[in-house]
């Protein structure tokens, strides 16, 4: 009984291994998108971000709180700091710099909200700062551009009313 | 039950439990990594989409790079001079692993007419061109309508780019104004009728002796004269030498950064020395270690009529062949090979092999087969779309190929075509795609691509791959 229990497994065992060997089609990948139930594919969620000019009132709304990425401004230009949320996000250590320009704050190592222009202020044009706190600031733009991606530059509202205009 | 059966039941059990996993190792590579061969940047401009990275170049480097030869601890992009002085050196070198002779004796350029020259000989022969192209102009610019495909072509090139420096215009269709800049043109003795009505100084036709027979009303202006008496005789007895003038330490500075230049349609593209070493850098230094291309191998070329793709992509194959030091480099144009058997006629020992892809596709469907041979190439299908790559259904035997490069025409195989293609060649194939606006590819499969693709929506429909960015550079396309 056990010798004909056995036949009959190595015969099954046989039988798929010559039909896998001897008789399988190509084998074909398909490409279709997976689509979750919000209808969206794994590409849309990761839609990048558009490089544009930001005023520092639409800055201001990316602050991880409002809007859920985080972007922060140094020296004239916006950062994607979202992937350090932990740092910059709310609660985070240095969650006053999200959507603020932060150059000064920077310039002086300063977390303080004192340094941080609120957004219905005009640019701030640091021409104030000392040589030692513009090395410090070019400094730390170095390590944003290294970490962070540029989304675009911060302009005031009559530089970006004018952009508008001229491309209407 | 006996201790054999629980035994042996046991064993299958093992085997059917472990299958998975068996196959798994089989593999060349997990196919999640196929999948994820770029990535993608996280922003993008207005109207573009964003820009697309080859996971074959690591974060740090350039994605402008080249040759990256290094002066004492600094690395340079170099120059076309450099891929010259690289493979003199070279040939310098023993061959360690087999004969142990020089490699000076051993790298060849072979020609289907049975033209075989070591790189000595070609170093004569390019010196020789570029004295005396110089006599027959002053101009800093040399004209070509060919298809590179005769040895003089080729060793014309070669000669502008490594020592002339003079630039290389090559026309894949002619302007109907005669050029201001140019007063010498070299072309093909079959195109010469439709360049001796141009209005260029001197005419050097290629692969007629003596004067042709076509006589245009504007001759008595236009000297002609032939290739092999008054430029050189590239089939004649050649004495080698290994002299050239370019210190790779001191003078990388010097060159003409516009080496070569191509009309099409009217339309003028210009590609300077980092359009080249950027693409011979990426097509060589992005390969994994055991498809290096190294001085055991051999290098066969089949080059396709004339189209900017095509020569641009043939002119990459050779350079690429030079840099690298091959054995061998055969040039043989499409027309004058049928089948697979008529590549191993031209060199037995061919690794590489380089042809558009509708010459693959031709030269495999024209080699017969038996019946048992096609059998083993259907399952050889199977296993390398599972990824499991092997040589069983290889069409002729004594075809050890290493690696194929096929160039993407404008009427691109699919997918599962090229899986026959790898089946019947037994080897891996990379797929690229040329434009006439870059010298290198702008994209290419991976070197392990198995997959073959299709979308059950589509019925089945069958793609055509084009792979991921060309190495070191991002690509970008239009976004409404």
């Amino acid at each position: 009984m056990t010798d004909f229990l056995l036949i009959v497994v190595v015969a099954i065992v046989v039988f798929l291994l010559l039909k896998n060997l001897f008789f399988s089609k190509v084998s074909t990948v398909d490409v279709v998108k997976e689509i979750d139930t919000a209808g969206k594919t794994k590409e849309e969620y990761d839609e990048p971000t558009v490089i544009q000019d930001y005023t520092p009132k639409m800055l201001s709304n990316y602050n991880g709180f409002d809007l859920e990425k985080i972007f922060m401004a140094v020296n004239g230009k916006v950062y994607d700091v979202s992937s350090g949320r932990r740092f910059y996000g709310p609660s985070g250590p240095y969650s006053n710099f999200a959507g603020h320009d932060a150059s000064r704050g920077l310039a002086k190592n300063s977390f303080e909200l004192e340094v941080i222009p609120t957004w219905d202020q005009p640019i701030d044009d640091l021409s104030d700062l000392t040589e030692n706190e513009w090395s410090t600031l070019r400094n730390w733009e170095n390590m944003f551009k290294g970490k962070y991606p540029v989304v675009g530059n911060l302009v005031s509202e009559a530089d970006y009313s004018k952009v508008r205009i001229r491309h209407m | 039950m006996s201790v054999v059966t629980l035994l042996v039941l046991i064993g299958l059990i093992t085997l059917l439990i472990s299958y998975p996993y068996i196959k798994d190792n089989f593999q060349d590579i997990n196919p999640a990594f196929l999948e994820r061969q770029s990535s993608v940047g996280s922003t993008r401009q207005k109207g573009e989409s964003a820009i697309y990275r080859s996971v074959n170049v690591p974060h740090g480097i350039s994605l402008t790079g080249g040759l990256r030869i290094r002066i004492g601890y600094k690395l340079r992009d170099g120059c076309l001079k450099d891929v010259w002085s690289q493979a003199l050196a070279n040939a310098n070198s023993r061959d360690e692993t087999k004969s142990g002779k020089r490699i000076s004796d051993l790298m060849k350029f072979a020609f289907p007419s049975g033209l075989k020259l070591t790189i000595g000989q070609v170093n004569t022969l390019l010196h020789q061109i570029a004295e005396r192209t110089s006599r027959l102009t002053d101009k800093s610019k040399v004209g070509i309508f060919t298809d590179f495909t005769s040895p003089e072509s080729i060793f014309l090139a070669l000669s502008c780019f490594f020592v002339s420096e003079k630039t290389l215009v090559s026309y894949n269709s002619l302007p109907k104004k005669p050029v201001e800049d140019l007063d010498l043109i070299f072309v093909d003795a079959a195109q010469y009728g439709k360049v001796s009505s141009m209005g260029f100084k001197n005419i050097v036709v290629i692969g007629r002796p003596g004067i042709p027979s076509i006589v245009s009303s504007d001759e008595k202006t236009t000297k002609v004269l032939d290739f092999k008496t008054k430029i050189a005789d590239v089939s004649g007895t050649v004495e080698p030498t290994f002299k050239y003038s370019y210190d790779p330490d001191t003078q990388y500075m010097n060159f003409n950064n516009k080496p070569y230049t191509e009309i099409n349609d009217s339309r003028e593209v210009d590609f300077f020395q980092r359009s080249f070493v950027s693409s011979i850098g990426s097509r060589l230094m992005s390969l994994p270690k055991a498809f290096n291309w190294s001085k055991d191998d051999s290098l066969l070329v089949v080059a396709s009529p004339m189209d900017g793709q095509s020569k641009n992509f043939l002119l990459m194959n050779i350079l690429c062949g030079i840099l690298s030091g091959v054995r061998q480099i055969s040039v043989v144009s499409d027309s004058d090979v049928n089948n697979l058997n008529d590549l191993l006629e031209i060199d037995r020992n061919v690794t590489i092999l380089t042809a558009r892809d509708q010459s693959l596709k031709r030269l495999v469907s024209q080699t017969s087969v038996s019946l048992f041979k096609k059998f083993l190439i259907g399952r050889s299908e199977y296993l390398n779309s599972t990824g499991i790559f092997n040589t069983i259904g290889c069409s002729v035997g004594g075809l050890h190929l290493k690696l194929v490069y096929s160039m993407q025409s404008s009427n691109p195989l699919s997918s599962r075509l090229y899986n026959t293609l790898r089946s019947c060649l037994g080897s891996r194939i990379i797929r690229e795609k040329y434009t006439s606006l870059t010298m290198g590819p702008i994209f290419k499969t991976n070197v392990y691509e198995s997959r073959v693709l299709t979308d059950s929506k589509l019925n089945g429909h069958r793609f055509v791959q084009f792979g991921v960015p060309g190495g070191l550079f991002g690509a970008e396309v239009e976004k409404e």
